[in-house]
């Protein structure tokens, strides 16, 4: 009975360290999540852009790759890939958010054609611009941002607009050879009035 | 009698007087066309310290005990006082504010999850009240961290899935629904080391003014 006590109980610290360990990457350390940094630089569907190994002093934690749907309720077979810097404190029963991911979207899916309705339904209304040469929008006083450019919508979460902005500069391909601070592609046709096709 | 520069220095004085009343009149109308929400829940830390996103609002006759024995009576999420609590910004009157009570499918077990908070009357969609729906999983290894929201799957996450099994639910039961993009797609680290994240989207289901005979409690 002690013994399987004092072997739970190592079962149990094991298991903590574990997650601990997953939780504070070392700098050096390759990025995880649900897809890495060599798979996404093979990724045919779009473009994809993210700010390197590290912006604003925060290293890349994370990369994921994640479903999403093409309309409400209806999934496809479309998928977002994020990149996400720094890392956040989770406790048990309620998530937290890391200071800085970079998500991109098929523009196919996602783009300005869904804020139509912006100032009804709870729709947020966009603080329109341009970054990069290119059409973007800011939201939710200034802690996101989505640019457009080529067939993808580049969504940039953050602290604030001065940070998001610096991060749109320091944008780069994954699966291309854009280049820091280089004026992006222009939309494609369609991508900004929701006609593009998936 | 006044002279006639006085009288029309008072006249034009007047005027101002009318225009200036008139001018603060239109500026202190409360703003209620629109339902000003945050786009998410959050901890202590509010308004930072982002937890779920909000994905789900009653409407017309949706105050919070509406929205509470809506969800009851054909969902069957009954169980009260059954997770952390959470807040939620109203942009409205500023501030953050502990949600108004929150129902489960279950306790201490894999379950839907959703809290509530209300919102005053707006001019175009009534009584409203906003949550934050969402399955969730009881972790247990290989640390036990208590519920975590499931991660993105081929349905979506369990924000998405929360959102369409009371949709469902709701819709079965006759309440006529819509969506909409709220865009708040922030990915959430959960405490299974996983990740969840909306896909954006709202749905606001209309909510009829009868009672299913359950009132709301408070946090």
């Amino acid at each position: 009975m002690k013994r399987r006590i004092i072997l739970f109980g190592a079962i149990l610290v094991l298991g903590i360290a574990a997650i601990a360990a997953k939780s504070q990457r070392a700098g050096g350390d390759p990025p995880q999540g649900t897809y890495t940094l060599k798979e996404a630089q093979s990724f045919a569907d779009y473009p994809l852009y993210y700010a390197g190994d590290a912006v604003l002093g925060l290293p890349l934690n994370y990369v994921l790759k994640q479903t999403t749907d093409n309309k409400l309720e209806t999934p496809t077979s479309e998928y977002t890939v994020s990149f996400i810097y720094g890392d956040c404190n989770y406790v048990q029963e309620d998530g937290c958010t890391p200071p800085l991911e970079i998500q991109n979207w098929p523009a196919c899916v996602r783009n300005p054609s869904l804020y139509a309705e912006k100032g009804t339904w709870g729709v947020p209304i966009p603080e329109e611009t341009t970054l990069r040469g290119v059409p973007a929008a800011f939201f939710e006083e200034g802690r996101r941002v989505e640019v457009q450019t080529g067939t993808a919508t580049v969504v940039v979460f953050g602290p604030k607009q001065g940070d998001i902005t610096t991060v749109v500069g320091e944008l780069r391909g994954v699966n291309s050879a854009v280049v820091p601070t280089q004026l992006l592609r222009n939309p494609a046709p369609g991508a900004m009035d929701g006609t593009l096709g998936c | 009698m006044l002279p006639f520069v006085m009288r029309r220095r008072a006249a034009m004085c007047g005027t101002c007087i009318a225009l200036l009343i008139a001018g603060t009149l239109v500026s202190a109308a409360p703003s209620w066309a629109h339902i000003h929400t945050g786009l998410y829940t959050h901890g202590s830390g509010c308004p930072s310290d982002r937890k779920d996103p909000i994905n789900f609002v009653f409407y017309n006759w949706g105050t919070v005990d509406r929205a509470v024995s809506n969800s009851i009576q054909h969902a069957g999420w009954a169980n009260y006082y059954t997770g952390s609590s959470q807040k939620f910004v109203d942009l409205g009157h500023g501030g953050c504010y502990w949600n108004y009570t929150q129902l489960a499918s279950g306790g201490y077990s894999s379950r839907f999850h959703i809290r509530f908070h209300p919102f005053h009357w707006d001019n175009t969609y009534g009584w409203t009240t906003v949550g934050d729906a969402h399955h969730e999983d009881l972790v247990w290894f290989p640390t036990p961290c208590g519920h975590a929201v499931d991660a993105n799957g081929s349905n979506g996450s369990g924000f998405d899935w929360g959102r369409r099994t009371l949709r469902i639910a709701l819709e079965n039961a006759g309440h006529a629904w819509n969506g909409h993009h709220w865009g708040n797609t922030q990915n959430l680290h959960q405490c299974d080391n996983d990740w969840a994240r909306s896909d954006g989207w709202v749905v606001w289901s209309n909510t009829h003014q009868q009672f299913h005979g359950v009132r709301g409690q408070s946090r």
